[in-house]
């Protein structure tokens, strides 16, 4: 009798394995999805920086700054009259 | 007929009843035997697809479910010592169609060159004279966005056999004003000219590929294998300040084009650490553009060009035999009638300048004086002292193609070869070298190796001069910077400079004595004087304009370039001022 017992348990056993195997195939390759999406998430995110790398270098040209400053802001350089060195101890 | 079997199947019948079963042996060994045969066909047959074919049918399977795919890496980037990018690869997408798949009618024709934004008419063209080729590029290099956007708007229109392709294309933000120190890499990624040739190793990427498992819907299912790693490409970081750069190169190309120059060079080295902050050649090009037909422009004049030195020699001439205490700050040299007669040469100042000091001969420059002194030195220990400045070696800075100059060994001089040495004629240098000479003085005789990749620990250094030395000669170089000097024009507001002039004769057919003679213009000189943090050599080649000597093309850009490298840095100024800054400032307030 506990000889039964044991083989249905055993059975049972078995067939929950199983499932449990099945549903972590499942998960795998569920997971595995979402790392192939935030994969190609961080490709395109590392193209939006290069191109933004590109256009900050641009728009950061000493040459548009200082053409800007002078003409737009009305900056200019200092001359060494207005400069006052603080020394440091 | 019928009737005559039915009577043979009743006597048949009727013999079964009447005696033994009949037992069939030869039918049922004919039966056993088609099986038998059936059964040896299907094991063969199984044992054929199984094991014979199994790799092709294995494939084709995988076929269905397995695919390959690119793990696209990216070559490194070339950063300048703050970080800021100066060369970076991007991803970008080449529109391309095989135009043995591709419609040709006047439709798809006009709905292509519409969605690409091209004249209908080139394409068509284009599309007809490839019209038995597998691939012709429809458009190269557009944005992932504008490709993914062509894409989808060619399947809405069912357009077909038009793909894309990734492919990396080298940006360089700072264009020309770093090109001949970057260089360039070609359209496959690897670099050819200047430090992307150089460091091409380190920063070449390699893409991966991996093996994947794909559902019916070609949907990712798994990662099967890797079957090569990407290696992305390292960064490179430079000792160039981008800042320091853009003054240097828009003060170079300014001054060439006032002067009329055939080209120019200048050279800005950080005098603590060896580093190279500027290095600028003109004329200059776009890295971003094609590099076709360059000729003599990709050159990184500062590294690869040689050139007689002239006066710029003669502080080092001075230095080199008060450190082996020939001379000293108070000896007087004679010049006297202006010239001395060397065998069958002359060496001759542009006036008699009569008895003069050290500090006399550097800032009248005068060529006799120089020679005088020179005589004083033995050939031997002439040469060696040169040769311990980095004259006729080269600077190892690793960059392709660098020059090491030339100095001729001692052994082979004449008494008019020392003569000219001493007053820079008669071996060459690049604009490095002479740089590099002209750190020693700034850093109290001490020799550093230079760098052209940003240096972060403290570098040994070996020492080439006693601090007395390199200081007295700061201090007489200062007087060439002077009013009474040849290059008052070299004067930076608010701090100290020492710099020597050059202006060389250009060697021409008749040799030095050409009558449309050609010269170069140099200026080497080093700030702020008591303690120099920069030193830089400017060198234009053939000025025709408005003025050939190095005091007047040469100077000018140093002043300018300097002044604005010293405020970057934010090195104090050691210039006593004659009002106090805060008077002025207060006086300025009130206008």
């Amino acid at each position: 009798m506990s000889r039964m017992l044991l083989i249905t348990a055993l059975l049972i056993a078995i067939v929950w394995t199983a499932l449990k195997v099945v549903e972590a195939k499942q998960q795998t390759r569920q997971l595995f999805a979402v790392r192939e999406a935030l994969r190609a998430e961080a490709d395109e995110l590392s193209v939006t920086q290069g191109q933004l790398q590109v256009e900050l270098a641009t728009f950061a040209d000493y040459g548009r700054v200082e053409k800007n400053a002078r003409n737009k802001l009305h900056m200019r350089t200092p001359g060494m009259q207005e400069i006052e060195v603080l020394q440091t101890e | 007929m019928a009737g005559k079997q039915r009577h043979n199947k009743g006597r048949q019948v009727r013999r079964t009843e009447n005696t033994t079963a009949p037992r069939f042996a030869a039918r049922r060994r004919v039966m056993l035997g088609g099986l038998l045969c059936a059964a040896a066909l299907l094991i063969a047959g199984a044992w054929y697809q199984q094991v014979l074919r199994t790799d092709f049918l294995q494939q084709k399977g995988d076929y269905k479910h397995i695919s390959y795919k690119d793990i696209p890496a990216r070559r490194g980037r070339i950063l300048d010592r703050n970080d800021e990018v100066l060369a970076v690869s991007n991803p970008v997408d080449s529109v391309w169609a095989d135009p043995r798949v591709l419609p040709q009618d006047n439709e798809t024709v006009r709905i292509l060159a519409q969605v690409l934004k091209t004249n209908a008419d080139d394409l068509r063209q284009k599309l007809s004279r490839y019209r038995n080729k597998h691939f012709i590029y429809l458009a190269r290099w557009m944005t992932p966005a504008d490709a993914r956007q062509v894409m989808a708007m060619l399947k809405e229109k069912g357009v077909k056999g038009v793909s894309l392709q990734r492919e990396y294309r080298r940006y360089y933000p700072a264009g020309e004003y770093f090109s001949h120190v970057i260089g360039f890499s070609g359209r496959d990624e690897r670099g050819l000219e200047g430090l992307e040739l150089q460091y091409d190793r380190e920063l070449n990427a390699e893409a991966g590929r991996k093996m994947v498992l794909k559902d019916a819907r070609r949907h990712l299912l798994a990662n099967v294998a890797s079957i090569r790693k990407p290696r992305g490409g390292k960064d490179i970081v430079l000792s160039l300040d981008r800042r320091l750069q853009f003054y240097a190169y828009r003060a170079l190309k300014k001054a060439v084009v006032r002067h009329n120059a055939k080209s120019a060079s200048l050279v800005m080295l950080d005098v603590d650490s060896g580093e190279v902050l500027a290095m600028v050649s003109q004329p200059s090009y776009n890295p971003n553009a094609s590099h076709g037909n360059l000729g003599g422009k990709a050159r990184n004049r500062p590294i690869i060009d040689t050139f007689e030195p002239g006066s710029t020699m003669k502080p080092l001439t001075l230095a080199t035999a008060m450190e082996l205490g020939y001379i000293t700050e108070h000896t007087k040299i004679d010049t006297g009638e202006g010239f001395i007669r060397i065998g069958r040469n002359k060496v001759s100042d542009p006036k008699r300048y009569g008895v003069l000091d050290p500090a006399g001969v550097l800032h009248r420059s005068s060529n006799v004086g120089s020679a005088t002194i020179a005589f004083k030195i033995p050939e031997k220990d002439h040469w060696k002292m040169l040769d311990r400045y980095g004259f006729g070696q080269p600077v190892m800075i690793d960059f392709p193609g660098e020059v090491s100059g030339s100095l001729r060994d001692y052994g082979l001089w004449s008494r008019i070869d020392q003569a000219n040495l001493a007053f820079g004629y008669g071996l060459s240098t690049s604009t490095l070298q002479l740089a590099q000479a002209y750190v020693i003085l700034a850093a109290d005789g001490v020799r550093r190796p230079l760098s052209l990749l940003r240096v972060d620990k403290p570098v040994e250094g070996e020492r080439v001069l006693s601090v007395e030395t390199a200081r007295s000669l700061r201090k007489m170089m200062e007087g060439v910077v002077s009013a009474g000097g040849t290059a008052p024009k070299a004067a930076v507001s608010g701090y100290r400079v020492a710099g020597k002039t050059g202006t060389v004769i250009k060697l021409g057919a008749q040799g030095y004595k050409d009558k449309k003679k050609k010269y170069r213009a140099l200026f080497a000189g080093m700030a702020p004087a008591t303690a120099p943090k920069l030193v830089m050599v400017i060198v234009f080649d053939e000025p025709r304009k408005k003025g050939f000597y190095g005091g007047q093309v040469a100077a000018p850009v140093f002043s300018e370039v300097m002044g604005h490298a010293l405020r970057l840095l934010n090195v104090a100024p050691d210039k006593k001022q004659t009002n106090t800054g805060l008077q002025v400032a207060s006086a300025g307030g009130v206008q």
